[in-house]
């Protein structure tokens, strides 16, 4: 039967050996370059700590104002649920549903399965059956999980809102560029073999 | 990692029987005769390649060309000083930015609103005219095309984004308020559309055309 050292290039379908791989290490196609498989170090503690410090940052980093701006007397602000339904009202619902599942729901999901997953690998509890299921929805997710470029958009709107009109920051920024990193490190310490490997294993 | 220049004979999944789950990358002997072969670890649909592949790439890409169109000609949103304003589209939004002097940001998003997404579809375009001809680049090169199409398609809703930033915060009164416009949603959909046409392409299908030219 199979080996579990073959793998198969998912860009161009080249056959690979690989052995002994150790943690931190990953391995290239020898054909076309695509990272084949990548492990990662220590990471079921640390995807836990990163994506409960996400969860935590969850709310403040949707909820609280971003930034404001102050004009003639005058002063408003906005946090990214005030962005999403001032585009709702302003009648372009599908541009609000959008950035709902980009920005809120894609990244609030990948956190809970991240965290849910992850601890049960800890306790090795990998055999329940509801585990596999779920750690599929981190897989859908992670195409349409876009933090990083919302992020890019609030420079720009700061660098095109700062001749215009005083600026102000609160928290709310820290918390978003907290949570924004949060899905990044998430990305970098979660190993996703290692989880299907397990989970299978557990069976 | 090093990469060397060639695999000396090359042996793909496909060659052996096998089929590599495209979510979790398990490897199994393929059932030439079961359509409905589920992955053994985690149960999603098991093929060898993309089904209909180059055919919906073909569909889903014209239609992001299509959608470009509207994407760039409707107003994406209107600045409105004591209740007027002029409506601005991307490439008139960035002409204002550049003629208040603002040229490092108006570079990036002249280049993530305009030219990503219009490199996107033209290299899809290319890409799927290189099946039915044989063109310069290897497969690596086209390869490595992919990736980068893949990779910058997302950035592409910046401009979305800052549109949804500025309406909710600039509205102060009578002064000065923004407002966003049918642009917005256009602009939005032909993101998503590319996006989707990205990932139906199959990779694998350019190695294996290219061993097909290499043979004859």
């Amino acid at each position: 039967m199979l080996n579990k050292t073959t793998f198969a290039c998912n860009e161009c379908d080249l056959l690979i050996e690989i052995h002994d791989i150790k943690e931190g290490e990953e391995a290239t196609c020898p054909r076309c370059g695509h990272h084949v498989l990548q492990r990662k170090h220590d990471s079921v503690k640390r995807s836990i700590a990163i994506s409960s410090a996400g969860l935590v940052l969850f709310f403040p980093a949707i909820y609280l104002p971003i930034m404001a701006i102050q004009a003639a007397g005058m002063k408003s602000s906005a946090s990214l649920i005030q962005a999403i339904s001032s585009l709702w009202q302003s009648d372009l619902v599908f541009v609000a549903l959008s950035i709902l599942v980009f920005c809120v729901i894609a990244p609030f999901i990948k956190l809970i399965v991240a965290l849910t997953v992850n601890v049960s690998l800890l306790q090795n509890r990998t055999h329940l059956g509801w585990l596999k299921p779920l750690f599929k929805w981190y897989h859908k997710m992670d195409t349409w999980e876009m933090l990083e470029v919302f992020m890019l958009g609030i420079l720009i709107s700061i660098i095109k809102l700062k001749d215009m009109a005083e600026l102000s920051f609160d928290t709310g920024i820290i918390c978003f560029i907290f949570f924004m990193l949060s899905q990044l490190f998430l990305k970098l310490s979660l190993d996703k073999q290692l989880i299907w490997q397990r989970l299978h294993d557990g069976k | 990692m090093t990469e060397s220049k060639d695999v000396i004979n090359p042996i793909t999944a496909k060659e052996k029987g096998l089929a590599q789950c495209h979510l979790c990358d398990y490897l199994v002997p393929y059932e030439e005769q079961n359509p409905h072969q589920k992955c053994p670890r985690c149960g999603s649909h098991i093929e060898q390649r993309k089904k209909d592949s180059l055919r919906r790439c073909w569909a889903w890409t014209i239609t992001s060309l299509i959608a470009f169109l509207p994407a760039n000609f409707y107003p994406i949103m209107t600045i409105l000083y004591f209740g007027k304003g002029q409506p601005d589209t991307i490439l008139s939004g960035i002409f204002t930015l550049l003629k208040f002097g603002m040229y490092p940001i108006a570079f990036v998003v002249f280049f993530a609103s305009f030219v990503v997404p219009l490199a996107k579809i033209m290299g899809l375009f290319y890409l799927l005219y290189s099946f039915e001809r044989r063109t310069e680049l290897t497969a690596k090169q086209k390869t490595k095309m992919y990736r980068y199409i893949e990779f910058f398609g997302r950035w592409s809703m910046l401009d979305v984004f800052v549109v949804a930033l500025l309406v909710a915060l600039v509205e102060l009164g009578s002064i000065v308020e923004i407002v966003a416009g049918p642009g917005a949603t256009a602009f939005g959909i032909m993101v998503i559309i590319t996006m989707i046409a990205a990932h139906y392409l199959d990779p694998r299908l350019l190695w294996d055309k290219e061993k097909i030219d290499d043979s004859k």
